[in-house]
């Protein structure tokens, strides 16, 4: 299946900013509604888009590659442990928010009640978010991707024969006849 | 013969999983929406929430603060699903 060049162009328009507005909600899933399953998820959607509009062979080329895509996965969980790790070597066990209210990275101090939010609060928080974002981006990116692979696609020239292929015989009266 | 054991089966079946369903929903019967008798954990994140994590977003600092292993397993289930799948429709060459 080939798509035309509105579908094309609107696909390579689109997909940055919904990968921006997918890492917005990583960023801010200690402020507003989302997180990093939900943000991950939003950004897969530009691979899935590219994917589609362009065929997977054209689309590879708009993409990172698969290598690095699969990288991502892994960076994003070595990440989420490293984090929890790294509170042991900070002295609390393992997992506990010891960046939270100490001034340093993402250690502002929030203003309890309601409040609209500092981006530098929350701790690990933030950075637990950044590392599930590009987790479930990978994941969902590579899962597409090796399902894609999987499919056997047509080419432009294929997609032509077989539409004329279909078209042209009905003109004549004995495929109609066949038809019926 | 073996359509016929079918066409009996199938009523019989459903009448078993809907009543296997009411028997479930028993205990439910008399139970409000909204009100639930014990809140004390409820409470406790209510208040404590934003001085302890330092997140506007309650939800948030329940899920990666207070329930971090419970996102680190999920994010260890998504890892193996994902190796299931490149498992799954690699090509072999």
């Amino acid at each position: 299946m080939t798509s035309g060049l509105i579908a094309k162009t609107a696909a390579r328009l689109l997909a940055p900013l919904i990968i921006i507005f997918g890492f917005y909600i990583v960023m801010h899933g200690h402020l507003s509604p989302g997180g990093g399953f939900q943000g991950g998820a939003v950004t897969a959607t530009a691979v899935a888009l590219l994917v589609v509009a362009y065929t997977l062979h054209d689309g590879e080329n708009h993409l990172p590659s698969l290598k690095n895509i699969k990288l991502f996965e892994s960076a994003g969980l070595i990440l989420f442990i490293c984090t929890a790790l790294a509170a042991i070597a900070a002295g609390s066990g393992f997992l506990v928010n010891w960046l939270a209210g100490t001034g340093g990275l993402f250690g502002n101090a929030l203003t309890a009640g309601s409040t609209v939010g500092d981006l530098w609060t929350g701790g690990i928080i933030p950075i637990l978010n950044f590392a599930i974002g590009i987790e479930v981006f990978g994941a969902l990116s590579v899962v597409l991707l090796y399902m894609f692979k999987g499919l056997r696609e047509t080419t432009k020239a294929e997609d032509d024969a077989a539409a004329a292929q279909t078209t042209a015989p009905a003109k004549t009266k004995k495929n109609r006849r066949n038809r019926k | 013969m073996e359509k016929d054991t079918i066409s009996i089966a199938k009523p019989i079946a459903i009448i078993l999983i809907a009543a296997i369903i009411l028997i479930l929903l028993l205990p439910a019967i008399g139970l409000t929406f909204g009100e639930p008798r014990i809140t004390d954990t409820d409470d406790y994140y209510v208040e404590n929430t934003q001085e302890e994590t330092g997140s506007a977003n309650a939800v948030t600092a329940i899920v990666f603060d207070y329930r971090g292993f419970d996102t680190l397993g999920e994010a260890t289930v998504l890892f193996v699903a994902v190796l299931g799948v490149i498992m799954l429709f690699r090509r072999i060459k």
